[in-house]
């Protein structure tokens, strides 16, 4: 798929919520990233962006924990992370080092060639279609910080009408916030409560039988709403579906058997 | 000032989340609002350049906001008018007051001002004796209901037909209307019957500016109901209440900001009416004033001028931000406590009462950014509400089990070893717990997850560090 | 209040980061208030190709307005006997003194001729221009032209000449800038008649202005 010879080299960054909670998600990034003709590595020392920090008003901690990810991946041609929100984040770091020249630089360097998953895939790697199938009618929601910091929005939706079998079906308000925001969905619950059973109704209003999206933050709370009421929808990252690794139950779902 | 309530934020959308009322007016609006916006702007192909050029100037005004200040008083002075300076809202008040006692006012019309709000002139022209009459229908609604406005461009957008019918049946009574009407042309034909009287009988008329010309001395007000009009031409004296960020230069200027206000604010593309005043009455003039005042209020806006918050400065109070808040969607204006709701409310009620007193506001946001996007002067309230946040750290303003919460997760991130470990252990126990169901109905010390209505996925149960490092991927 | 006043201009250079500015920087700056020519020309939202006339009515048409032709001012008071008689209306009605001179009698009209009390069932004025791009009427007060006249009646009616169309918002400013005196007391930009929202949302016209708006259009070429 690349016409250079040397293939790209790139860091996954793989995000505290996938590690923990969907490595699922990490795997369908990396064969994803092969497919496209990258050469993928997992920096070791790799933990938090440091966004829970940033937000909470704490940029002395963020910023430590940015060094941390500088130094970790900034020998890389590309860092790529499944998630809108953490490729945000470090596109966020020069911000930290407004007193620190030499830290700024190295973050505006590595924030420059940092990237959401898919985003990636489309508009550097010039992926068009993908190999996978799945019978079945999605809806696509929107995270926020794909969306308007990253202008993520027609890439996976592109990449997804190459899967074989797979009608997207839109949502009203697929652009409203979900009510995740990070510690906001602990700090104000019932605020975060409310948000959620919107956009869990706007998803079961579309009859699609599983919601995709690109951030893991969301995709818990939507499928942690979902399946608090009972309902059948799957909840997926949209990587998922493009490597066709969808043999795991949904978030939330139970094993089979 | 008026009367803060934003301390309360946690409680008061708590109980609007359980309004149900509330819940369908806020839906009938939020839809209504966007999609009209929408509209507007898909017919606007220069939208994003008029953007771009009213951003340039208001930030040229605002750097140079001594001088247009200057020059806009002058215009003023020239024309006959008198301009009066308050550096808040104590000092605004017992200005308007004294205006008002000079003509021997008894009673006094006010059209829509945020300022107005923000200042609590109604209640200092109460104290002193007066009658005041809102006259914007839906800042006359909420006066008989005693509440302030939930939203800055439609104050009353909380209220449902029926409310304002039972409001309106207590309150019109004794101007002899004893029907109970619902039809919303009978409930605005009732208001406008009541009102009429009150304009004619007005000995001041009270307006805010949406703008303040300092080529000519003009406030423009932008109006749809008339009612500012009937406010600043019948009674003998005309009192503008302004914010001193409302200056701009010419009427060019003005025309950009113009082309986007109503259009962000209601999907117009001009409103009903736009009044430029300029001055009282002139010789020979049959109608208008006889006297014209300004009352520029700071207010806490040359201290925004400092630093990144100069950028609120530039807000021209159209309640895009508002509309498109899922927050505000959720738990409406009355929550936040004070007159301005929404993004541009989280921003500027902390730098006005105080980050104490406001101290919810710029958490209970998640950043999502919706705000900014439909801004008209690009302001980018998620950036500022994040620099409250780090005043707010910087002023261990914060609970303790979050601060503590926050430097355990970054202490244990910068050593990936225990990291790794303690991730390891942590995604185990909770695959445990959650069993063959994949899901967790509770977890200690989590209990606030719950508290959304929600149950928490359990992980896949080995991280993905730990199956990739299995797998020997790395080279 | 002087006090508040420099305290104020003080913290707006402290905010600033700077003392009060030099002479040259405040000519520069009076230059810019005094040349209101637009930087941006293309800003101005491009208008529909074709005649500035019929999006006018368009727009008109866009905000529940009305409006008629008239081969002459002469015309005038016909046109308003006829929108009385055609819509059943009785009771006082106001002209604008500026159009005093024009023979109301004959069309078995006896009108006040000044401001508006409230009383008048009906008022008359005249427009100083119109604007294309927004289907708005521009107002100047004055004895000739009272501003009661465009907010208290239920029926406003105001006489429009075609060669005072433009197209621009800006164009009305220049306009105005043209005449003779100084800047007007009041400028009404009148769009439409008086509505709310305030009621669920629901757009109700007539809620303290008048209920509609009618534009006599004179052009002596429309015939």
């Amino acid at each position: 798929m690349t016409t250079t010879s040397a293939p790209r080299r790139v860091a996954l960054f793989v995000t505290c919520l996938v590690d923990l909670y969907r490595p699922t998600v990490g795997f369908a990034a990396v064969k994803l990233l092969e497919q496209a003709g990258c050469r993928v590595e997992v920096p070791e020392t790799q933990t938090c962006c440091g966004q829970p920090a940033y937000n909470s008003g704490d940029n002395a901690t963020s910023a430590e924990l940015a060094r941390s990810v500088i130094e970790a991946f900034e020998s890389y041609d590309y860092t790529v992370a499944p998630s809108g929100s953490c490729a945000g984040m470090i596109r966020y770091y020069p911000r930290l080092f407004e007193t620190e020249p030499d830290w700024q630089a190295r973050a505006r360097a590595l924030a420059e060639r940092t990237f959401e998953l898919m985003s990636f895939l489309t508009d550097v790697c010039g992926m068009t279609t993908v190999e996978a199938g799945l019978a079945e009618t999605v809806t696509y929601h929107d995270s926020c910080s794909g969306l308007r910091q990253l202008g993520v929005k027609e890439q996976p939706r592109q990449l997804l009408q190459g899967v074989r079998g797979l009608r997207l079906k839109e949502m009203a308000d697929a652009e409203v916030c979900c009510g995740f925001g990070g510690t906001f969905c602990v700090k104000y619950p019932e605020i975060s409560g409310r948000m959620v059973a919107d956009k869990a109704d706007a998803v079961a209003a579309t009859g699609a039988t599983t919601v995709l999206g690109g951030d893991l933050g969301c995709l818990l709370n939507i499928a942690g709403r979902l399946k608090a009421v009972g309902s059948p929808v799957k909840v997926r990252h949209a990587a998922e579906v493009l490597a066709g690794m969808t043999d795991r139950p949904g978030l939330g779902d139970p094993e089979p058997g | 000032m008026t009367q803060a309530r934003s301390h309360e934020f946690r409680t008061r959308a708590v109980q609007a989340l359980r309004d149900e009322t509330l819940k369908s007016a806020l839906a009938r609006a939020k839809d209504g609002f966007v999609l009209k916006r929408r509209q507007a702007l898909d017919a606007l192909p220069e939208y994003e350049a008029l953007r771009d050029r009213a951003v340039a100037i208001k930030n040229h005004t605002l750097e140079y906001l001594d001088h247009y200040l200057e020059r806009y008083e002058e215009a003023v002075i020239r024309q006959g008018g008198h301009v009066h300076w308050a550096e808040n809202a104590e000092e605004a008040c017992r200005i308007v007051v004294e205006i008002c006692r000079q003509a021997g006012a008894r009673s006094v019309t006010k059209g829509k001002s945020m300022v107005g709000e923000e200042v609590g002139v109604n209640d200092a022209l109460e104290a002193a004796g007066m009658e005041v009459v809102e006259t914007d229908l839906g800042e006359y609604i909420i006066q008989l209901a005693n509440e302030p406005p939930s939203h800055i461009i439609a104050p009353a957008v909380h209220k449902t037909r029926g409310q304002i019918s039972d409001l309106f049946h207590k309150h019109h009574a004794r101007y002899g209307l004893t029907e109970k009407l619902v039809e919303v042309p009978d409930l605005v034909n009732e208001a406008r019957q009541v009102l009429r009287q009150k304009y004619l009988d007005a000995d001041v008329g009270i307006t805010g500016a949406n703008f303040l010309i300092a080529e000519t001395g003009s406030n423009i007000i932008v109006t749809n109901e008339g009612n500012g009009d009937l406010t600043n031409t019948l009674p003998k004296v005309h009192i503008v209440t302004a914010g001193i960020e409302k200056v701009v230069p010419t009427l060019e200027d003005a025309t950009t900001l113009l082309r986007l206000l109503p259009r962000s604010a209601t999907g117009q593309q001009i409103t009903s009416y736009t009044t430029l005043s300029t001055g009282p009455r002139r010789p020979g003039d049959p109608d208008g004033p006889e006297a014209y005042h300004v009352v520029l209020v700071d207010n806490g806006r040359s201290a925004m001028l400092r630093d990144e918050f100069r950028e609120m400065l530039r807000c021209i109070r159209c309640g895009a931000c508002m509309n498109h808040c899922p927050v505000y969607g959720a738990v409406g204006g009355h929550a936040y406590g004070w007159v301005y709701p929404g993004p541009m409310g989280s921003v500027l009620t902390p730098l006005t009462l105080g980050l104490r007193e406001a101290k919810d506001l710029p958490n209970a946001c998640t950043l999502n950014g919706r705000c900014a996007d439909v801004c008209p002067v690009r302001i980018p309230l998620p950036d500022l509400l994040r620099s409250l946040r780090h005043r707010q750290f910087q002023h261990q303003l914060g609970t303790r089990r979050a601060r503590w919460a926050l430097r355990l997760w970054a202490w244990l991130a910068q050593r990936p070893g225990l990291y790794r470990r303690v991730t390891t252990l942590q995604v185990r126990t909770l695959r445990l717990l959650g069993g063959r169901r994949g899901r967790l109905r509770f977890l200690p010390l989590a209990g606030a997850w719950f508290r959304g209505g929600r149950v928490l996925p359990a992980p896949e149960g080995e991280t993905f560090m730990r199956a990739w490092r299995r797998r020997g991927k790395n080279p | 209040m002087s006090g508040a006043r420099e305290r104020i201009l003080a913290a707006v250079r402290q905010g600033l980061g700077r003392e009060a500015l030099p002479v040259a920087s405040r000519e520069a700056l009076d230059a810019r208030l005094r040349s209101t020519v637009e930087p941006d020309q293309h800003l101005r939202p491009r208008l529909a190709e074709g005649d500035i006339g019929y999006l006018f009515r368009a727009r008109l048409q866009s905000v529940s307005a009305t409006h008629e032709p008239l081969g002459s001012e002469a015309y005038v008071p016909a046109a308003v006997a006829a929108y009385l008689d055609s819509r059943h209306l009785e009771g006082p009605v106001a002209v604008a003194p500026c159009l005093r001179a024009l023979d109301w009698r004959r069309a078995g009209l006896d009108p006040r001729f000044g401001q508006s009390h409230g009383e008048d069932v009906l008022c008359v004025s005249r427009a100083f221009c119109a604007i294309a791009e927004t289907g708005t009427l521009v107002l100047l007060s004055g004895p000739d032209n009272p501003t009661t006249l465009n907010f208290l009646p239920d029926h406003h009616l105001v006489v429009l000449h075609a060669p005072d169309l433009v197209s621009h918002i800006e164009d009305a400013w220049t306009r105005i800038r043209a005449r003779e005196g100084d800047w007007p007391r009041t400028v009404n930009l009148i769009t439409g008649p008086s509505r709310t929202a305030d009621v669920e949302q629901t757009i109700q016209l007539g809620a303290h202005g008048p209920r509609s708006l009618h534009v006599l259009m004179v052009d002596p070429g429309d015939r």
